[in-house]
C-alpha cells in the first residue's frame, strides 16, 4: 500500500471530500477536466451501445431494415470503451492482481513494489504511445468499410490510452491517490 | 524445438510467474510477458497492442457488459426482495424452509446477474438476516448463501460462459455459444439439488424451522412480480435458443427491459441512480476487458512457440488414462481457484487446458462447464475468495467460521462436479437435444 498519498478531488456530486491535500493551478484543473471528460465519454459509450444495438434489432425485426453504420460503429465504440477502461482501471487500481505473497512481506518491501508497480505501468503506458501511434500511421492508409472513416480512428485510442496511461502512473508514483469510483455505490444508495 | 525456443519458452513463463508474484495486474503481466517473449523473438512488439486490440474487437463481447448492467438494473430495483418471496411461495415451507429459499432464489438472481459476488451482496442481504432472526445460526446462513451463489456462475446466461466461448473459440474451431448456455442447464440444476440436499439434512439435524406459509391473497402477485422479474434471463435464453437474435442483441433487449421494468413499471431506479449504475458497470467490465485483450497477446506469443501443444505432449506423457487427467485437472483448477479471479482463470488456462481435453476425446462445450464451475468454486477459498469475504461482512461472522460452515456445501460441491466430470452426459445431454 502506498504509505502517504494526497487525493484527487472527488466528483461534485460525491458524498464526502477528500481530506488529503490536492495540488491546485489552472493545469490541475485543466487536467482534472480532461479526466471527467474521458470517463463520462466512456461510460456514454456504453449507453451508446445499448441504444445501437437496441434499434438494430427493433429495425430488423419490425422494419427489415438496419443502419449500414450500426455495427461497425458499435465496434468503434466497443474497442474505445476497453481501452478507455484499460487506463481508468489503472487510475482507480482496479485491475485484478494476486495479492498472495505480499500479506507476508515487510511494509517497506510492499511500498517499493508499488512503486516498481507504478513504474511498469508507464513503461507500459510509453509502449503504448510508441506503438499504437505506429500502428494509428499505418492504419491511416486504409478505411473502414461501412462508414468510409480512416482506419486509424480504431488504432487511435492506443495511444491516447498510452497517454493516459502515463499520467495516472506518474501522479502515483508522484504519491497522488488517483481513484475517484469508491463512492458511485453510495452515491446509488444515497440517490 | 531450438535451444532459442527454449529459452523464450522460460521468458514467457519465467516473467509471467514472477510478475503475477511481485503482484503486478494479472492483464499487465500478461502483456508484459508477451512484449518480453516477442522481443526476445526478435520479432515485433507493437504486435502485442495489435492483438490487444483485436481481442476486445468482437461483437459478441458486448453481451458481458449488457448482461451485467441487467443485473445491476434489477438489482437496485429491488428484484432480490421479489425473487425471495417468490422462492419462499413454492419451497419454503420445506423444513428448514428458510435455507432453501436461500439456494432456490440465489439461483434465479445468479440466473440473471450472473455474478456470485452481486448473488451473496443481494440476496445475502435479505437473507441472512431473516434467518438469523428465525433462529439459524448466522454462519450457517452465510455458509447457504455464498455456496448457493456459486450457482450464478454456471446457470445460463451468465456471462462467464460468453467469456469462455470467447477464449476457446479459436482452439475448438468456433463454439455455439447456445450448446454453452444449454450445458450449464443440468450441472446446474444438479449442484441446486446437492445444495437443497445438504441444507435439509443440516436443518433437519438442527431441527430449524419450517418456513410460514404465504396469505393467500398475495400469492398472485408474488408470482407476477417474480415472473416478471425472471423474463430478462427468458429474453436472452429465448432470443438465443430460438436464432431470433445474438446473445448480444438479447442482451440489449434485456438492458432496456430491466429499465422499464425498474424505472417505470416499479419506480425502484431512478433516473439519477442511472449513471451511477452505468459506472458500476464500466467499473465491473473494464478488468475483463483488459484481461481478454491480454490474453489475446499472451495467446499469439504462445502459439508462436507452440506452448499448448508442448504442454499437451508434456500432460499425456503422465498417464494414458483419461480419467487420471481429468482428476489432475480438477486438482490444478481447484488450487488455482483459491489465489486466482475467475475471468484471468478461464482466459489464461482455456488455451492451454482445452487442447489437452480436446485430445482424451472431450467436448469443449463440456470442458467449459467443468473449468467455469471449478473457478466458480475457486471464489469460496482461501486466500482470494471474494464471495467468502463479502458472505461473511454480511453474515458479521469470522471467515473461519464462514469457512465451516460452507465446508459440507463444498464438499457436497466436490462430488457434483466430480459427477460432471466424468459423466459428459450431464453436461451434453441437452444441447444434443437441443442444439444440433
Amino acid at each position: 500500500m502506498p504509505m502517504e498519498q494526497t487525493q484527487l478531488p472527488a466528483p461534485a456530486s460525491g458524498p464526502t471530500r477528500p481530506r488529503g491535500r490536492a495540488p491546485r493551478g489552472a493545469l490541475w484543473r485543466f487536467l482534472l477536466q480532461v479526466d471527467k471528460a474521458v470517463e463520462a465519454v466512456a461510460v456514454g459509450l456504453l449507453a451508446a451501445m445499448i441504444v445501437i444495438v437496441f434499434v438494430s434489432v427493433v429495425t430488423r425485426k419490425l422494419f427489415s431494415f438496419v443502419f449500414f453504420w450500426s455495427e461497425e460503429v458499435t465496434l468503434l465504440c466497443l474497442t474505445t470503451f476497453s481501452f478507455a477502461g484499460i487506463a481508468i482501471g489503472f487510475r482507480e487500481k482496479l485491475h485484478l492482481s494476486m495479492d498472495v505473497i505480499a500479506g507476508f512481506l515487510p511494509r517497506k518491501v510492499n511500498w517499493v513494489l508499488d512503486r516498481i508497480i507504478d513504474l511498469a505501468i508507464f513503461a507500459f503506458g510509453v509502449y503504448l504511445v510508441v506503438k499504437g501511434w505506429a500502428w494509428t500511421e499505418l492504419a491511416h492508409l486504409s478505411t473502414l468499410s461501412a462508414t468510409g472513416l480512416p482506419n486509424s480512428v480504431v488504432y487511435a485510442v492506443i495511444p491516447i490510452t498510452g497517454v493516459l496511461t502515463c499520467v495516472y502512473a506518474a501522479l502515483q508514483l508522484a504519491g497522488v491517490d488517483t481513484r475517484r469510483f469508491q463512492h458511485v455505490d453510495e452515491e446509488i444508495k444515497r440517490s | 524445438m531450438t535451444s532459442n525456443d527454449m529459452t523464450a519458452v522460460w521468458v514467457l513463463c519465467g516473467s509471467f510467474v514472477l510478475l503475477l508474484l511481485l503482484r503486478f495486474p494479472v492483464a499487465l503481466t500478461l502483456a508484459l510477458s508477451s512484449i518480453a517473449t516477442l522481443s526476445y523473438m526478435g520479432i515485433d512488439a507493437g504486435v502485442v497492442a495489435q492483438q490487444m486490440l483485436q481481442g476486445v474487437n468482437m461483437f459478441s463481447l458486448l453481451a458481458i457488459p449488457f448482461f451485467i448492467l441487467t443485473g445491476q438494473i434489477l438489482g437496485e430495483g429491488g428484484l432480490a426482495n421479489r425473487i425471495v418471496r417468490f422462492a419462499n411461495l413454492f419451497v419454503g415451507r420445506l423444513p428448514g424452509g428458510l435455507s432453501v429459499v436461500n439456494s432456490v432464489a440465489c439461483m434465479f438472481f445468479g440466473n440473471l446477474s450472473g455474478s456470485a459476488i452481486a448473488d451473496t451482496s443481494a440476496i445475502g442481504s435479505v437473507m441472512i438476516p431473516v434467518m438469523k432472526q428465525k433462529g439459524y445460526s448466522a454462519e450457517y446462513a452465510v455458509g447457504v448463501t455464498i455456496s448457493s451463489s456459486i450457482q450464478g456462475v454456471i446457470v445460463p446466461p451468465s456471462h462467464n460462459l460468453i467469456l469462455y466461448s470467447i477464449a476457446a473459440a479459436g482452439i475448438a474451431g468456433g463454439l455455439s455459444i447456445e450448446r454453452v448456455f444449454l450445458a450449464g442447464v443440468v450441472p446446474g440444476f444438479l449442484l441446486l439439488a446437492t445444495l437443497i440436499a445438504v441444507g435439509l439434512i443440516i436443518s433437519a439435524m438442527r431441527r430449524y424451522p419450517r418456513g410460514e406459509p404465504t396469505a393467500r391473497a398475495e400469492i398472485p402477485g408474488i408470482i407476477v412480480h417474480g415472473l416478471l422479474s425472471l423474463t430478462p434471463a427468458v429474453i436472452i435464453l429465448g432470443s438465443v435458443m430460438t436464432g431470433w437474435a445474438t446473445p448480444t442483441e438479447g442482451g440489449a433487449l434485456a438492458v432496456v427491459y430491466s429499465l422499464v421494468l425498474a424505472g417505470l413499471i416499479y419506480r425502484e431506479l431512478k433516473p439519477r441512480q442511472l449513471w451511477p449504475v452505468l459506472v458500476r458497470t464500466f467499473r465491473t467490465v473494464l478488468m475483463v476487458f483488459f484481461l481478454i485483450g491480454a490474453s489475446q497477446a499472451f495467446g499469439y506469443a504462445m502459439n508462436m512457440l507452440h506452448l499448448p501443444d508442448l504442454i499437451t505432449q508434456w500432460v499425456l506423457a503422465i498417464s494414458n488414462e483419461p480419467w487420471i487427467i481429468l482428476l489432475l485437472i480438477n486438482v490444478l483448477l481447484l488450487l488455482l481457484g483459491g489465489p486466482m479471479d475467475m475471468a484471468p482463470m478461464i482466459l489464461i488456462l482455456t488455451p492451454i487446458l482445452l487442447p489437452i481435453c480436446m485430445k482424451l476425446g472431450m467436448d469443449p462445450v463440456h470442458f467449459g462447464i467443468l473449468l467455469v464451475f471449478n473457478a466458480g468454486m475457486g471464489l469460496l477459498t482461501p486466500p482470494v475468495g471474494t464471495v467468502l469475504f463479502v458472505g461473511c461482512a454480511i453474515g458479521k461472522v469470522s471467515v473461519n467460521a464462514g469457512t465451516r460452515a460452507m465446508l459440507p456445501f463444498f464438499a457436497a460441491m466436490i462430488v457434483a462436479l466430480l459427477l460432471i466430470t466424468y459423466v459428459p452426459a450431464i453436461s451434453l445431454w441437452l444441447p444434443n437435444l437441443v442444439a444440433r
